[in-house]
């Protein structure tokens, strides 16, 4: 049935193609005449609070796509629960959150159609590794890595070969190949942590969040890790929205840094505009200076 | 039944007969278990008076209380081990036990307020399955009112099953003695009563329960995984709570239904079966339910035999013989 299209759309293209000077162009390539939206989410008067205090207040944000955006600030400052927020409004007992958390999806007909952010992870739309994941499961690394890719299965099927095959190639990346037969309770806190990105990584989602994915990492892998998410905002498009602590790995991996202070915003743009040494002594409240090395900015 | 994932090395004459050996070693193993299944079960029909003897001679009357109490035995560790393995699950924690979300409490609640009202026969096991039900069904409409998440969940349980207790207590020391023999003979869980119910109500319901629960076990996986992870691979955490307490409360409220309150098959078995086997939950809750049936046979057997003529409930044996098997399995496990 479908040999039948493509003689059409072949007869489709080609006076097009004839048309243009460059004879090679797939039609799917043309220019959107709709320009897309750039933004992932956007923000508007949202307000995160206890019953006591204030956690978060933002009275604007947008958060662009298809680029690596690092959310930087002191302990406390309100980062991670900016992101459960984005993620889920009924992010646990006692937090009231006000305010509206737009997703802006592309699909084929609304270029640019609002939904509540929420719906997206819903959906399985985003991939998300928290701080604390849980890892008392009887699994084997194995089969917690293949948990990734359980959306895409109806309830009675095995994950394929395929499936196995790239979680078998992601845990290669990732130094985790050795594991592939223990139980998921027996690692070490860097190797899980290791493991939820793979997880993460085999939803091949669009959308990636993760908060503090670097914290029981040593430098080589938390090199590797921001390289590779590095990598899959440039070859393949994703949007990630990172939470990171070290500054130095922050200004070199990201393509955009938001700045946070008890529970506001204090600054959003370029690595080198936001992440100027005032600025930073000020909001981290000790003496920060950067320093131009061969190897990159390093902050002290 | 499913295969665990393998990594697959590129495909070779011998790999392909390694893989072809350990299926077929697999499907072996899968019929001895069988087999052996089917023998202990010929071995339980055989036990009684004290000694044993073969299925093949027995008297009519004495097939007819037999093979109800063999039949009750499986779905009640069948019934129980099954919702343990999903409760533990869904709650994160390998202590969770079917009674925590209330029913083991409504039931007691149920047979001691009609005891107490002098109806028997069919009026009990039904009070029983009812109380289960109800009392589920009144802790998730009230979780659903206050919200908690799964802690909450827990905690609503919990302490609603505690009340439930206490007012079984108060029941009870208000009673008089003949109810509070037949009270506490159900309160500890005995299949004596086995046969006088037919079994197709209880057979229902945790046919039911079982439909709902199988086809959640990826589900209840990615729940382990904590609610907002859980979210993000597409699930929807608040309707599969749901679905998980109702089918749990089915399968445990039939199982009450015939033999009353049994503790322990449901918190042992699934965490046993995690230890030595893991996987994902549909695998290790149609294990539970297979094994859990098979263990609870063995011990209702050895309960009608070691103290012949006196019928030690089931309940009573389970604990005396589990407890210290599960620790001694506990130590085994640390080493």
């Amino acid at each position: 049935m479908l040999s039948l299209f493509s003689p059409f759309s072949v007869v489709l293209t080609t006076p097009m193609t004839l048309l243009t000077d460059r004879p090679n162009q797939d039609l799917a390539t043309f220019p959107n005449p709709v320009k897309q939206d750039p933004t992932l989410f956007t923000l508007d008067q949202v307000c995160i609070a206890t019953a006591h205090k204030t956690l978060v207040e933002v009275s604007h944000l947008t958060i662009p796509k298809q680029r690596l955006v690092t959310f930087i600030g002191p302990n406390g400052a309100g980062k991670s629960t900016l992101l459960h927020a984005m993620l889920n409004q009924n992010i646990g007992v006692g937090l009231t959150v006000s305010g509206t958390i737009t997703a802006t999806m592309s699909t084929a007909t609304s270029p640019s159609l609002k939904t509540p952010s929420e719906q997206l992870i819903r959906q399985g739309k985003i991939a998300w590794v928290g701080q604390h994941e849980r890892f008392e499961l009887p699994l084997t690394v194995l089969e917690y890595a293949l948990l990734g890719v359980s959306p895409m299965l109806s309830w009675y099927k095995q994950p394929s070969p395929t499936h196995v095959k790239k979680a078998a190639a992601l845990l290669d990346d990732f130094e985790l190949t050795p594991l592939t037969g223990s139980r998921v309770q027996t690692l070490s806190g860097g190797e899980k942590q290791r493991l939820a990105i793979v997880r993460a990584l085999m939803q091949d989602t669009e959308i990636l969040m993760f908060d503090e994915p670097t914290n029981h990492l040593d430098i080589r892998h938390q090199r590797f890790l921001l390289g590779y998410l590095q990598q899959l905002v440039r070859e393949q498009q994703k949007s990630i929205v990172v939470v990171l602590h070290d500054l130095t790995h922050s200004y070199r991996y990201s393509d955009e840094v938001i700045l946070m202070n008890r529970g506001q915003i204090v600054a959003q743009g370029a690595p080198h505009e936001v992440m100027t040494n005032e600025q930073l002594s000020l909001v981290y409240e000790t003496d920060i200076q950067a320093y131009d090395t061969e190897g990159g900015r390093v902050f002290m | 039944m499913s295969l665990s994932p393998t990594l697959s090395t590129k495909s070779s004459p011998v790999t392909d007969t390694a893989k072809a050996s350990r299926y077929y070693g697999r499907l072996g193993k899968y019929l001895v278990a069988i087999v052996a299944s089917l023998v202990l079960i010929w071995l339980a029909l055989g036990v009684g008076f004290g000694e044993w003897s073969s299925p093949m001679g027995l008297d009519e009357t004495i097939w007819q209380l037999r093979y109800p109490r063999i039949a009750t035995a499986l779905l009640v560790g069948m019934g129980l081990s099954v919702s343990g393995a999903a409760l533990q699950a869904l709650f994160e924690n390998p202590l969770a036990d079917p009674s925590l979300i209330g029913t083991s409490g409504g039931a007691a609640l149920g047979v001691v307020l009609v005891l107490a009202f002098g109806i028997s026969g069919i009026g009990v096991p039904l009070a029983a399955f009812s109380g289960s039900v109800i009392v589920c069904l009144f802790i998730l409409a009230v979780h659903r009112f206050l919200g908690g998440g799964q802690m909450g969940l827990l905690i609503l349980g919990f302490v609603i099953s505690a009340f439930c207790a206490a007012i079984v207590s108060l029941i009870l020391f208000m009673s008089n003695d003949m109810v509070l023999r037949s009270a506490t003979n159900w309160l500890s869980g005995s299949m004596a009563e086995a046969g006088f119910v037919p079994l197709r109500y209880a057979v229902i319901s945790m046919l039911a329960g079982l439909i709902i629960l199988l086809p959640l076990g990826r589900q209840l996986d990615g729940l382990m995984l904590g609610e907002t992870t859980a979210m993000s691979l597409g699930i929807r955490v608040g309707l599969v709570r749901t679905l998980v307490v109702v089918a749990s409360a089915l399968l445990t409220g039939a199982a009450v239904s015939l033999a009353g309150v049994i503790g322990f098959i449901g918190m042992m078995i699934p965490n046993l079966l995690a230890i030595i086997f893991g996987g994902g939950r549909m695998r290790l809750m149609i294990w539970s339910g297979w094994l859990g049936a098979i263990f609870l046979l063995v011990i209702d057997g050895m309960a009608r035999h070691i103290a012949y003529p006196v019928d030690v409930p089931v309940g009573i044996v389970l604990a005396l013989i589990g407890g210290p098997f599960f620790i001694w399995l506990f130590i085994r496990g640390k080493m």
